[in-house]
């Protein structure tokens, strides 16, 4: 197994951002569907790169996929998203007590950094995003 | 071994990044879910002393608590629903009609209508101290209405048939 490679990576991201845009969203997100089966994105499926399940040396499943790219960033960015729903709730009203705001702002500032962090990762030797080490996978290129 | 087993021993080089992602997970959940929960608490909860701020959101029950209508100068009658605001109407000797019957109503807000202002006025068809049905209405809005300033606004009774009127809504936002 080849690990992929920064390039392939993004670049899996980048004709995913574009089958997305293409496809209004709707084709994508069923296309993925079939995908995450056998461990792949649209984007991935078509460059040739794969999710592999660190513990079993497998493609990750459908659940493990889930887990790996809905749940974890959600579950990631739902510590700002909360608050920032609640205050668009309250129409950005001034009657907040200023020292909330504060808050959301860092746990925003603190899920940037986590983002910077996780990118930063796929650098590293192992070729792994944080979330990756989060999520025990490791991306396999298979061109 | 199937084409995607991984053999960490070769195939992947050996880092430290498993403890430290560990430890970066344990301390981005704790920071964050504090930075969270301080958030939605506060965010959650409205301050009643900023001068410009009012909490229409509150319960009525909350409202009658806080009722204050010390505020309004003498003769303003605060609206029920809202202490923010209070309202009288004018002496007829202190304005002029157009086309239509119609009467004047002042309006002043303690810490302002920054928003929008809006008022309507029902019209009845019997004197004010008699039963009588409503015929008609009229209304008008302002974009602000600042803190301790007097509007005064001219409802009209465009149906001509109006004998008495009562103040039907009073919006502040």
């Amino acid at each position: 197994m080849k690990v992929a490679t920064p390039g392939h990576r993004i670049g899996a991201v980048a004709v995913d951002a574009g089958l997305y845009l293409a496809t209004l969203g709707i084709g994508w997100f069923i296309w993925n569907l079939v995908t995450m089966a056998k461990g792949q994105s649209p984007g991935k499926n078509l460059l040739k790169v794969r999710v592999i399940n660190v513990a079993n040396g497998q493609p990750a499943r459908w659940g493990h996929m889930f887990i790996r790219q809905a749940l974890l960033p959600l579950f990631l960015s739902i510590f700002y998203l909360i608050p920032y729903y609640l205050w668009v709730y309250k129409e950005f009203s001034s009657d907040v007590n200023p020292v909330g705001v504060v808050a959301l702002v860092l746990a925003f500032l603190l899920y940037l950094a986590f983002a910077i962090v996780d990118f930063v990762w796929l650098f590293g030797p192992q070729k792994r995003r944080l979330i990756d080490y989060w999520a025990g996978t490791v991306v396999a290129n298979e061109a | 071994m199937s084409e995607f087993e991984v053999d960490n021993g070769d195939q992947l080089p050996i880092d430290g990044r498993e403890a430290t992602a560990k430890k970066l997970a344990r301390i981005y959940g704790v920071i964050s879910l504090v930075l969270s929960i301080i958030a939605v608490s506060l965010i959650g909860i409205s301050t009643s002393s900023v001068d410009d701020s009012y909490d229409y959101t509150s319960s009525w029950a909350a409202e009658e608590d806080t009722f204050d209508d010390s505020w309004a100068p003498y003769d303003f009658n605060v609206w029920s629903s809202d202490s923010n605001i209070a309202w009288k109407w004018s002496d007829s000797s202190e304005f002029e009609c157009d086309d239509y019957d119609c009467v004047e109503v002042q309006f002043i807000s303690r810490y302002g209508c920054l928003d929008s202002f809006y008022a309507a006025v029902n019209w009845f068809d019997a004197p004010a101290d008699e039963d009588g049905s409503v015929i008609g209405y009229d209304n008008a809005s302002l974009p602000a209405l600042y803190s301790m300033q007097v509007a005064r606004i001219q409802f009209d009774d465009t149906n001509d048939r109006g004998q008495s009127a009562q103040m039907a809504e009073i919006d502040c936002r």
